[in-house]
């Protein structure tokens, strides 16, 4: 009887650790920024958390706001700067991987005409087969807040 | 007496010594003033960027800026240039690149209104995608005192090859272009020639703080 009350607590407080880290896959941070003017492309950087105890991949990523979304990474090699595309993006069992300017980072196409700073934007996020996390956000302007005048 | 002479003697002996301290205090002071005077006077180096013992005067070519006139070796004459190469659809490392050298230009100018500005160019590698009118509003975007400038792939050769600037433009399929680029920034002094680089990865404070010094050095 100890036993069993012992391993029904213990079954009690995994599941309660388990609710309590959250969503399998949390997507924070997010920053989607309206094209450039003179361009047909841009970008979004994010944290993307995995909180399950196994790796999750991203298989597909999509927006009604843009024609194409592609999970690109930005490496420099030999002084030389290469973007490839990649087909998926594994992140690791109880970690984060961090979308930033100069290494991964989405690669938003062809924009809806609706698709402006302010306007909002929504991020689909496919995963392990029937794995979806959908984020909405603001379109941002970027280096808005820095532009030099002079 | 003896005790007196002793005395005398002993006076002499520490006047002496005296003496001596002064003498090497007094030499002291002046070696450290010859020694300071000598830092003072030793220039401050770029700690980023590789500056060319002696600049290389620029090959000519004959390429166009947004605004549809000749950009030539004769444009980058009479001002300071830092160049970029790259492409506009490009969504990462060439707007963030075009952002920090604006950012430093405005730094130079923000801590010496006197100061010469250096001019921004970005030529694109992929000109035909980038049309002049694109180039025209993407440079724009990024503030005043940078020129766009694009040209066909063996005229913009004359120019990247002495360089050492490499890119490659291949079209994998209809919808997809892939674009390698070098992520150098190069530096041409008023005189039309190439006087130094900054290699990636870069940062708006290392371009400011140098690009004053190699201004003020020539």
């Amino acid at each position: 009887m100890k036993l069993l009350v012992g391993s029904l607590c213990l079954l009690l407080a995994i599941s309660a650790c388990d609710s309590a880290s959250g969503p399998p896959l949390e997507i924070s941070k997010v920053k989607v920024y309206a094209p450039l003017p003179g361009t047909r492309t841009s970008v979004a950087y994010m944290t993307i958390r995995n909180n399950s105890a196994s790796a999750i991949r991203i298989g597909s990523i999509e927006s009604p706001q843009f024609d194409s979304v592609m999970l690109h990474e930005t490496r420099i090699e030999d002084g030389v700067a290469r973007m490839r595309m990649l087909d998926g993006l594994e992140i690791p069992a109880r970690s984060e991987v961090f979308l930033v300017d100069g290494g991964l980072h989405l690669m938003l196409d062809q924009p809806a005409a609706s698709v402006a700073e302010g306007e909002p934007a929504t991020l689909q996020f496919a995963y392990d087969g029937n794995g979806l996390v959908i984020v909405s956000t603001t379109i941002l302007s970027r280096f808005a807040d820095e532009r030099t005048n002079r | 007496m003896k005790c007196c002479k002793f005395n005398r003697h002993t006076r002499a002996a520490q006047s002496g010594k005296f003496a001596i301290a002064i003498s090497i205090l007094l030499l002291g002071v002046v070696v450290s003033g010859f020694l300071l005077r000598a830092l003072m006077t030793i220039p401050q180096l770029p700690e980023h960027a590789t500056v060319l013992p002696t600049p290389a005067p620029l090959a000519n070519f004959a390429l166009a800026n947004h605004e549809d006139q000749p950009f030539t070796r004769d444009s980058l004459r009479g001002h300071w240039s830092m160049i970029f190469f790259g492409f506009t659809n490009c969504p990462d490392i060439c707007p963030l690149t075009l952002h920090k050298l604006a950012q430093a230009r405005d730094s130079i100018a923000r801590s010496d209104p006197d100061a010469p500005l250096p001019e921004i160019v970005f030529i694109s590698v992929d000109p035909d995608r980038d049309s002049t009118e694109s180039l025209k509003q993407y440079v724009q975007s990024f503030g005043t005192g940078v020129t766009g400038v694009r040209g066909e792939h063996d005229e913009l050769a004359k120019l990247t090859k002495p360089l050492g600037i490499f890119f490659n433009v291949d079209q994998t399929d209809d919808k997809n272009t892939v674009v390698d680029h070098s992520a150098a920034v190069i530096v041409v002094n008023e005189n039309a020639e190439f006087h130094a680089l900054f290699s990636a990865p870069h940062q708006i404070e290392a371009f400011a703080s140098d690009m004053q010094l190699i201004m003020a050095s020539k």
